[in-house]
């Protein structure tokens, strides 16, 4: 696509933001998530096994609180202002990404030396490494006996203003008409990264061996053939829904429009993304001496508000009526969608096909 | 600017130290800043509309032919020499020619039905220059990576580059231009300091044409 070319879909021109005709979304409950990293490794099996390719994560699961990946990226700017003007901001490093370690694997196995030393990863530079794509895992925040963490699994977004798109200037970067997806041209791609940049929620990597940008890609060659993307298809836990945004009877819509448990990310960013998550529940905090005190989670609400806005108090109220509903024997509409019965029907009933059957 | 006609070989010619550039009279191109204005995309105005780039102030060109083909030997101040692309944020120096196509292509990557010709150098391709064709900011396509030869060094803050090809391609096409003997031919050039992060309009590029002709 020319720079010249007035009609991109997710640009806004005048004023006015260009929309896709239908929108692809994701939600993801955090009340179901392990950190098992299924999905993150479906995913590179799939799409990011090439040369050139062997940092690059485009699913990755964080710990929260935690620096994440790459290394602060919440706090790395990028996205929209207030105002609706790009914040600058960095291309992150290859280490605060985490950068492809290589292990001594040969002289451990093979060299005779695995009583005296131990497997161990290396940089690219040849050092013990001090970060990775995942360094700080199961780390969490608060102080004993409070100390708590959850999941927070993390794809692009496939914004509905993607500040990636809007800062390209070779209009490499598209979003579909028809699903919203959005994908790098790699033939018109010529590895400016403005795009990495821009990103707030820094989900693009730089291969340095085509250079080219890269990302998810929502799956697309699959999606179009019903088949639901790797990460979502291949999640154990059963967390990541996939649908579109009107269709009023899927489970996106509900979540998202009707139960309005589903949240956006960061929404300040100011991208509109277009995955969604259900904010974790957790217990009550305790004292010292064992004391419970149930009107303060674990997880701080200021958190969880800081990450999803300000609706998450009356969102977890809500989960929590309607799992006392549940407890009860009571019916629970909400419940039922998120409890997911009936796999894959009940998670991505558009995209229930089995890859191993095209 | 006479661009002689010299009776060397192909391998002297395309040398940056060759005795023959010594003779060689340059022309000090003027460079400024591709204002920040005239960045195409907000984001890129935003970011470095407060930061220094495009600092080269000059670029000094030669060019030569000799029987079947033409060099441009270009040198400008750069202070680090940036030739790796590993990381992240290593961005390459790099040094480009624009040539018109048509009587009407702006000197500003062209324009729609004015297209340029381009001849991209850069450091982490040392031995060869890209042929591309832009009709307008951001539409470059390569069309060829390999028939511009390039021989570059860096040295005491500078990089001297020569680009060379034969003067008439021998698969013309749209895009690629020719050089008749005779004729008078324009340019204009650009100039990246990769070690500041500058690539695509964050440049340093002559606002003017370079007037030659190329000896007969």
């Amino acid at each position: 696509m020319a720079m010249n070319e007035k009609n991109i879909i997710g640009r806004e021109l005048e004023g006015t933001l260009h929309k896709p005709s239908r929108q692809l979304a994701m939600v993801f409950d955090l009340n179901k998530c392990l950190g098992c990293h299924t999905c993150s490794i479906s995913c590179k099996r799939q799409w990011t096994r090439d040369e050139g390719m062997e940092q690059q994560w485009w699913a990755v699961v964080n710990t929260q609180p935690g620096l994440g990946t790459p290394k602060n990226w919440e706090h790395l700017g990028g996205g929209w202002d207030a105002k609706g003007e790009p914040r600058p901001s960095n291309i992150p490093t290859r280490d605060e990404f985490g950068d492809a370690w290589k292990f001594n694997k040969d002289e451990v196995f093979h060299g005779g030396k695995g009583k005296v030393t131990y497997l161990k990863p290396v940089t690219t530079k040849g050092e013990a490494p001090d970060w990775g794509p995942n360094w700080d895992e199961d780390e969490g925040g608060g102080e004993y006996p409070n100390s708590h963490f959850f999941y927070l699994p993390r794809i692009c977004n496939h914004c509905t203003h993607p500040a990636c798109l809007e800062a390209c200037p070779r209009g490499a970067i598209y979003k579909r008409a028809d699903d919203g997806i959005v994908l790098i041209n790699d033939k018109q791609c010529k590895g400016f990264r403005f795009c990495m940049e821009a990103c707030p929620y820094k989900r693009i990597y730089y291969n340095h061996v085509r250079d080219v940008g890269q990302k998810c890609i929502f799956c697309f060659p699959r999606v179009e053939k019903g088949v639901a993307p790797a990460c979502a298809r291949q999640c154990p836990g059963r967390l990541r829904f996939v649908g579109y945004l009107d269709d009023e009877n899927g489970p996106i819509h509900k979540l998202v429009h009707k139960f309005k448990v589903a949240l956006p990310l960061h929404q300040e960013y100011g991208t509109q993304p277009n995955v969604y998550y259900v904010p974790p529940l957790s217990p009550p905090s305790v004292d010292m001496n064992g004391r419970v005190d149930p009107s303060r989670p674990r997880i701080p609400l200021e958190y969880l508000e800081g990450l999803f806005g300000p609706r998450v108090k009356e969102v977890l109220a809500l989960l929590e009526a309607e799992k006392a509903k549940k407890a009860k024997g009571q019916p629970s509409e909400l419940m039922d969608l998120l409890i997911v019965y009936k796999w894959p029907n009940d998670i991505f009933p558009d995209f229930v096909r089995d890859p191993a059957e095209l | 600017m006479l661009i002689r006609r010299v009776d060397i070989d192909a391998a002297q010619l395309g040398d940056p130290d060759a005795a023959v550039w010594g003779g060689a009279k340059a022309a000090a191109v003027s460079l400024v800043q591709a204002p920040a204005a005239m960045q195409p995309t907000r984001y890129i105005a935003a970011k470095w509309q407060n930061r220094p780039y495009g600092q080269a102030k000059s670029l000094a060109v030669k060019a030569l032919r000799n029987a079947e083909q033409i060099a441009f030997r270009l040198e400008w101040p750069a202070k680090t020499k940036n030739d790796r692309r590993i990381e992240n944020t290593d961005f390459p120096d790099a040094v480009a020619m624009l040539f018109p196509l048509s009587e009407q292509s702006p000197l500003i990557m062209g324009g729609e039905g004015a297209p340029v010709s381009l001849w991209y150098w850069r450091a982490d391709h040392p031995a060869r220059a890209r042929n591309d064709v832009a009709s307008g900011i951001g539409t470059s396509q390569v069309l060829d990576a390999e028939s511009v030869a390039a021989q570059a060094r860096h040295r005491d803050g500078h990089w001297a580059v020569v680009m060379r090809r034969a003067l008439r391609p021998t698969a013309p096409m749209d895009g690629i231009v020719e050089f008749t003997g005779g004729q008078a031919l324009r340019a204009s050039f650009a100039v990246w300091d990769g070690g500041n992060l500058e690539r695509a309009g964050i440049k340093a590029f002559s606002p003017s044409w370079l007037e030659m002709t190329l000896e007969d």
